[in-house]
């Protein structure tokens, strides 16, 4: 998920920049007048740095690791735990040549700053419910929705000629699926924490308002927009794009339930809104199932 | 996943001894404030273009940087390859559509950045990078909190992997993919209460201290080495805009 130099156009490397260096000097504001022991903040970037080198098996013999932006949040407080991520992106652009240095601001914004803050929120939306639950959806949705504005970077991006329509949708699923595990991870760990030393996770308690909950709404609603928006650009996927080219058809052994995303013989934009709905209850399911299995 | 995580470590690692390979040369011997702006110019020039030759020629100009500040090709080059194969890889099916010189050039300007920021990594030391961003005006805490982070990695991941062998020691029988979560999870939970209390610890230390960050910045030198390299980059950018 680190964009290196090369995919951003400059204005919109800029813009990052821009947006990261408010939201972390707002930060380290906060962390400055609340007096937070922000020590910790450098000493838990370490952490997580060296949590991010642990492969975790996956069956098909592949593995996954674990990014920590949520976590970051829930352990520190939004402000400290945006310092934290900061300083790992840091470390691993100025050291170890990971992600561009034109791109820093924009990896910093999706993993430092969205990662953390939505994370955080969702957290302390739902902690009183279940923690492990709450860990899980926190690094879950914190991940995903920093991999879309991934997405939207890279997509927006004129040197990219891969639009926002491909990008999006292609960071966005893509990491959903790998967010399951930086969910489980971060739920675990929160667990393992608040059956220890709760006193930890409680002295950060913040009141989560109405706001949170409709500000995820509007983006549950706002969704559709991107399909509208593909419309109108006449977007079509690149691979069909070749196969037009190249003058080859499909034939799949198996059109599947919901072929392209539509129910035959229902309207295709009521039928894609619906498969859209489906795939994310299925998602949600498989997601409650694992997250029961690992807490029992 | 205890051998897996070993062997990422350890790769992973061994760019820390990195200086230790290049330790004298051309870029080196360059003040860090006037290098990484140097640098970072030669990135935005690389990335602003997809004239093939402009982008050759920033590639061979960094090639040349890295040759006179003893920094080896092959070591270089293993650097380098594997992100620009795996951009080569993404932007391949755009070749149907763009032509196949589009890959080519965004190919070699996601590898010539790469070169550039490798070149700055190789050759700078990360206190050196510290006291940059100072005099960059950069806010202490950030700054501090980054040279906290850098300096404790070793420490961290040693820490980790202190509890992944004496899990590891303590296991009789192969566990099974719900078993290594549900362990793992311990692991991390108990990893990070315990780099909790190190940072709590370190806090009260710093405040018996006195509590007050004062950090160390070099004075600013702008001699022979700074002039020749301010030339280079500019006859570069001169070179780059002619093309």
């Amino acid at each position: 998920m680190h964009i290196p130099d090369g995919y951003l156009d400059m204005n919109i490397a800029g813009l990052f920049y821009i947006l990261t260096a408010i939201v972390l000097g707002y930060s380290i504001y906060r962390v400055r007048r609340e007096k937070v022991n922000w020590t910790l903040a450098g000493i838990t970037a370490s952490a997580i740095f060296a949590a991010q080198m642990l492969n975790w098996p996956i069956p098909g013999g592949t593995s996954a690791h674990f990014v920590g932006g949520a976590l970051a949040g829930i352990l520190l407080g939004p402000y400290a735990g945006c310092i934290a991520m900061a300083c790992v992106l840091i470390v691993q652009c100025l050291v170890f040549a990971d992600g561009g240095i034109t791109a820093l601001g924009a990896n910093i914004w999706n993993m430092g700053i969205v990662d953390v803050f939505v994370g955080y929120y969702i957290y302390k939306a739902l902690e009183r419910r279940n923690r492990f639950l709450a860990g899980f959806l926190a690094g879950w949705i914190g991940i995903t929705l920093g991999a879309i504005f991934a997405g939207l970077e890279i997509g927006l991006s004129s040197y990219f000629h891969y639009s926002v329509a491909v990008t999006v949708p292609t960071m966005g699923i893509w990491h959903a699926l790998l967010g399951i595990v930086e969910g489980v991870i971060t739920g675990s760990i929160v667990n393992y924490i608040s059956t220890t030393r709760p006193d930890l996770l409680e002295a950060k308690e913040v009141r989560v308002g109405k706001a949170v909950w409709i500000a995820l709404a509007v983006l549950i609603a706002l969704s559709p927009v991107f399909a509208y928006l593909a419309e109108l650009v006449n977007y079509s996927e690149p691979l069909e794009n070749v196969a037009k080219h190249l003058g080859v058809s499909e034939h799949p052994l198996w059109e599947g339930i919901l072929p392209d995303y539509t129910i035959p013989g229902v309207n295709p934009y009521v039928g894609t809104l619906i498969s859209g709905a489906i795939g994310v209850i299925v998602v949600l399911a498989i997601a409650t199932v694992i997250t029961r299995a690992v807490a029992r | 996943m205890i051998e897996k995580t070993i062997k990422t470590a350890t790769e992973y690692f061994q760019n820390f001894f990195s200086y230790d390979y290049h330790p004298k040369g051309f870029l080196q011997s360059v003040d860090t404030r006037v290098k990484l702006v140097g640098m970072i110019v030669l990135i935005v020039a690389s990335v602003t273009t997809f004239n093939l030759g402009k982008i050759l020629a920033i590639l061979f100009s960094s090639l040349i940087i890295s040759k006179l500040s003893n920094v080896s090709f092959r070591d270089l080059v293993s650097r380098v390859w594997l992100f620009t194969l795996f951009t080569f890889l993404i932007v391949l099916p755009l070749a149907f559509v763009e032509g196949f010189e589009y890959v080519l050039a965004f190919t070699l300007r996601v590898l010539t950045a790469i070169v550039l920021l490798q070149l700055i990594v190789l050759t700078t030391p990360f206190n050196e990078l510290l006291y940059a961003m100072r005099s960059f005006k950069i806010p202490e805490v950030l700054v501090f909190s980054l040279g906290l982070t850098y300096r404790y990695i070793h420490l961290m991941f040693s820490e980790l992997l202190r509890i992944l062998i004496a899990m590891e020691s303590r296991r009789i029988k192969k566990m099974r993919y719900r078993e290594i979560w549900k362990e793992g999870g311990k692991i991390l939970g108990s990893f990070f209460l315990r780099v909790y209390e190190k940072g709590e610890n370190v806090q009260r230390a710093m405040s018996l201290r006195g509590d007050r960050i004062k950090f160390y910045s070099k004075p600013f030198k702008f001699g022979i080495e700074e002039a020749l390299f301010t030339l280079l980059v500019v006859f570069v950018l001169v070179w780059w805009s002619s093309l």
